[in-house]
């Protein structure tokens, strides 16, 4: 007994647009107004390096910014290992 | 829901060898997916001069450090007239650190619940207080980190002491510092 299987495949057809622009001696690119409002592009904004060029998003809040580049600390140096018996007001308010 | 984060779980966790540095990310990553984070304006403050004044780093790392909380979710307390009025009572009543102070007041007065700590004092406090306590800090990483400690660091007393001197010395002057160090018999004992 032989079995047929059809499968269909879905055709995704995205549409990318593609814009040149130029970069000025300071290294500047004016992105249109249009595609900035489109892509939420104001204040603040992260430029991600990808294989092909820049990706340029509106930064966003995230624990990867604080945790992905964790200090490295020479142990011999510290004073302590765990905070539970540093006085915090001592070094806040304390002497330098 | 809210929480209320500690300094000392998130120093843990931007410290790349610290024992508890994993549990600790991890336990504020997985508390953010069900709530909203909280800590006082004075946070940013005590983990650069933790960073810098009690786990060595340079200034300018620790500010950057400090810095980026900036840009985490974590929402940060002002401290207002009241809050700061509030929290000056609850230091005298409960011997507790400034910051520790500010936290209990923010729950208080905003309303959050829980509070997420190693700081054992402080955790006692908000108890007291009716406010739901929680610390990643288990007595097996407890164990870890003493065990740490033991093999990384001087012993506690005339050698920690000792390499205090010799590391702010080592920033004024290479030569005396060595000196020191030959003089206090590789920093064991007082000149």
């Amino acid at each position: 007994m032989t079995f047929i299987y059809f499968g269909v495949a879905k055709m995704v057809v995205v549409m990318v647009m593609v814009i040149r622009l130029k970069v000025d001696k300071q290294g500047r690119i004016l992105i249109p107004k249009d595609i900035r409002e489109r892509k939420g592009l104001k204040g603040e904004v992260e430029v991600v390096e990808v294989e092909e060029g820049l990706l340029i998003r509106p930064f966003r809040k995230s624990w990867d910014n604080l945790f992905a580049k964790k200090v490295k600390v020479d142990w011999s140096k510290a004073l302590t290992v765990s905070l539970e018996d540093v006085s915090v007001d001592d070094l806040l308010f304390g002497e330098g | 829901m809210k929480k209320l984060i500690d300094a000392n779980l998130l120093i843990y966790a931007l410290i790349e060898d610290h024992p508890a540095s994993s549990v600790c990310e991890a336990f504020i990553r997985k508390e953010n997916r069900y709530r909203k984070l909280y800590t006082t304006m004075l946070t940013p403050f005590e983990v650069f001069h933790v960073l810098w004044r009690i786990y060595g780093l340079k200034r300018e790392q620790a500010m950057e450090k400090a810095l980026s909380l900036f840009n985490s979710p974590l929402s940060f307390i002002p401290i207002t007239e009241e809050v700061a009025r509030i929290s000056l009572e609850k230091i005298v009543e409960y011997k507790i650190d400034s910051n520790d102070a500010l936290l209990l007041t923010s729950s208080i007065l905003y309303d959050i619940p829980s509070l997420a700590s190693d700081d054992r004092k402080l955790l006692k406090a908000s108890n007291e207080e009716g406010i739901h306590t929680q610390s990643p800090i288990n007595e097996k990483l407890r164990r870890d980190m003493n065990e740490w400690e033991k093999e990384k660091l001087a012993s506690k007393g005339i050698p920690r002491i000792l390499q205090r001197i010799y590391k702010w010395l080592l920033d004024i002057d290479n030569e005396i510092a060595e000196e020191f160090k030959k003089a206090t018999n590789n920093l064991k004992q007082l000149p």
